[in-house]
């Protein structure tokens, strides 16, 4: 137990935290605007991992951090084109779609990647650029805090701020609350003139944007090149970070940060004498009693809801 | 529209799909190898150039059959479940276990190798589909996070009660032979497991449209409001389905160990789960076409990994060729005008019948 308590009260534990959880971040914020407007996504894996090869192929053609991560997010962008096309025009099934782009995904990079190097593993043969980490002034030199929060990739505070600012665009803007009313009831937003579809396009542009900047962090600073299959199920794992989160991205945040403490703890804890495959289950564990409890959680309240709009109608019948 | 319209639009855009893909592939296959008229070629004939190569479709169609059908059972009330992945490498490890630490007397061991791995495969199914139907806990994301717990629980197993260190890999004991499913046509892997996949493959037919049960199960997923309010117990379905679907697919792990493997090595899902999925579509959830759809994707599946071998084309074309049909079926509307001209049509039908009777 001893032993355990050293591991996780160390600033280089916290510190991981916060670089495990910043691609379940990006996700997370990619199956939020999503969610909101009505459509699960489940294409976030793929197109995660379609931009996290762009970015390694970009960066080591052009040597250039910055259009590498661009041409990521450029391709994130244009595969949920592509899946809104599919869902929103032709009426696909949005995770039989999602399932499908997976697939392409998958066996497109790996297809990309032995093309490009001769591999079908990893990209080391391409000199692909990493995005840099930064200490922040001040901040760096507070005790354990400065350990911690400082010296971070610049993709992870993006991240952050990115959470602020999408609680800023969904209940603050115009757009945001659009996004969330076609979510809630498409029929009264098309009512009253506003193009459903056109909300949903949006909606999944925005996060085809965040999945580029999920799959961009993977392979250009969370790791320094593409490996096969590297999302390893992150982008599932943020749509229950998103149902965890009750959709509001502070909650996501907050969900994103516990995946990612069980993910790291999962690293850390392999010293310990219980057998490696269950601590590398623990991840896994807590996303399903997360999407229980929330679920759970879900389903009272609109029982509730329920109940409260049955005793309008008999308050309103009986005067 | 008729039934028969329906069907047979169906089937035009399964067939659209298909040809689609291909083509799509085609092109792929020009712009990356150096002699494409080559590799188109042994794409599309390597499967049926030699004895052995037909044999390898047969073998790689037996297991998708099964997940095939686990696949048809869930998508038939509209459950979007991965589990068959997960019950899959399960029901096999479960039935590797058996037959080597109990000492099953030869006349039963297949019997019941492959019976405890069904039921394993249903028990994995148990935590997705129970918290679908009690507090509709989204089953594709749960389905897929326990899909990665099964995966580290199978390592565990195979590590500490099964492996053998004497093999060069990391790999179980063997199994005994007497459990084996014998190859029947000679110079390939052919097994008897066909048998037992097309057994399932008329079971599950008459189970989904000759039972009370099956009925069900296609009502919830035509529409989950009616059937609940027509005295359907909604919740029993939506589990139900979910541990048929897994109890299948466990099968199928079973037989495709004792049919093709001689120990029992996975360490991560071989992923027929999804592949199943893809049959289904192909089979339009119908279970008696799913041995159709399993024998396509065998056939592309060879045909990508022959191609491979003798061009610079690597096989995971394959997976682009199935997101593309799986996109483009499920895309219904993408025929939308045809299937509004038939709509049409078969109104205009039905008025001339009108007038003819008046």
């Amino acid at each position: 137990m001893q032993q355990l308590f050293d591991i996780i009260f160390t600033t280089s534990f916290a510190y991981s935290i916060l670089r495990v959880s910043t691609p379940l971040i990006l996700a997370g914020m990619a199956a939020l605007v999503s969610e909101r407007a009505g459509v699960a996504n489940i294409a976030i894996e793929g197109m995660m991992l379609i931009s996290a090869l762009t970015g390694v192929v970009v960066s080591a053609k052009t040597q250039s951090c910055f259009l590498g991560v661009s041409g990521g997010v450029i391709a994130g962008i244009l595969v949920s084109l592509v899946l809104a096309y599919f869902i929103l025009q032709l009426k696909a099934n949005n995770i039989m779609c999602g399932l499908a782009i997976n697939a392409i995904a998958k066996g497109g990079t790996v297809f990309v990647l032995y093309l490009l190097t001769g591999s079908k593993g990893a990209s080391t043969a391409l000199n692909s650029a990493t995005v840099p980490k930064i200490d922040i002034p001040l901040i760096k030199d507070i005790p354990i805090l400065g350990e911690i929060i400082s010296g971070q990739s610049i993709l992870t505070y993006l991240a952050i701020i990115m959470v602020a600012l999408m609680h800023v665009f969904i209940f603050k803007t115009r757009m945001g609350i659009r996004i969330s009313a076609v979510g809630e009831n498409e029929k009264a937003v098309d009512s009253v003139g506003i193009s459903v579809a056109k909300t949903r396009y949006i909606a999944l542009l925005i996060s085809g944007f965040f999945s580029g900047l999920a799959g961009v962090f993977l392979s250009m600073s969370y790791m320094s090149g593409f490996t096969a299959n590297m999302t390893s199920g992150r982008g599932f794992i943020a749509l229950a970070a998103n149902s965890m989160g009750q959709n509001t991205p502070w909650g996501t945040l907050a969900a994103a940060l516990i995946f990612g403490a069980a993910d790291s703890a999962a690293n850390y804890l392999q010293v310990l004498a219980v057998p490696a495959q269950f601590i590398q289950m623990i991840p896994y564990v807590t996303t399903i009693l997360g999407i229980t409890l929330y679920s759970i959680y879900r389903g009272r309240k609109e029982k509730k809801l329920k109940m409260k709009m049955l005793n309008h109608q008999e308050e309103a019948q009986s005067a | 529209m008729n039934k028969k319209r329906e069907a047979i639009f169906q089937f035009l855009s399964v067939l659209i799909a298909i040809a689609v893909a291909l083509i799509v592939t085609f092109i792929i296959i020009l712009c990356v190898s150096d002699e494409p008229v080559e590799a188109l070629k042994t794409f599309i004939t390597g499967p049926l150039s030699t004895k052995r190569r037909i044999g390898n479709v047969i073998e790689a169609m037996i297991p998708l059959i099964f997940t095939g059908l686990a696949a048809c059972v869930m998508f038939q009330a509209k459950q979007f479940s991965l589990i068959g992945d997960g019950s899959f490498l399960v029901g096999a490890l479960a039935t590797a276990v058996l037959l080597l630490k109990c000492n099953i007397p030869a006349v039963l061991a297949i019997f019941l190798g492959v019976l405890v791995g069904g039921i394993v495969g249903g028990i994995c199914a148990i935590i997705p589909g129970f918290l679908k139907a009690k507090w509709n806990a989204n089953e594709f994301v749960v389905s897929m996070m326990f899909n990665s717990i099964l995966e580290y629980f199978t390592v565990f197993v195979l590590l500490n009660f099964i492996r053998d260190p004497g093999s060069g890999f990391v790999a179980s004991y063997p199994v005994p032979e007497n459990a084996k499913l014998s190859s029947f046509i000679s110079k390939t892997n052919v097994h008897t497991g066909l048998f037992i996949a097309l057994f399932m493959v008329v079971i599950t037919a008459l189970f989904m449209y000759k039972t009370k049960w099956g009925y069900s199960i296609r009502m919830v997923g035509k529409n989950p409001k009616f059937s609940k309010y027509s005295g359907i117990n909604t919740f029993m379905v939506i589990f139900s389905c979910q541990i048929i679907g897994g109890f299948i697919a466990g099968l199928g792990g079973s037989v495709e160990l004792l049919g093709m493997y001689d120990r029992f090595q996975w360490q991560s899902t071989p992923g027929y789960g999804f592949d199943g999925m893809t049959v289904a579509i192909l089979a339009a959830n119908n279970p008696a076409l799913v041995p159709i759809g399993a024998l396509f994707l065998a056939y592309i599946r060879v045909g990508t990994d022959v191609m491979a071998r003798v061009t610079s084309v690597p096989n995971e074309s394959v997976n682009i060729i199935q997101g593309i049909i799986m996109l483009l079926i499920t895309a219904s509307a993408f025929l939308s005008r045809t299937k509004h001209k038939m709509v049409i049509r078969s109104a205009k039908d039905e008025q001339k019948k009108m007038k003819e009777v008046a």
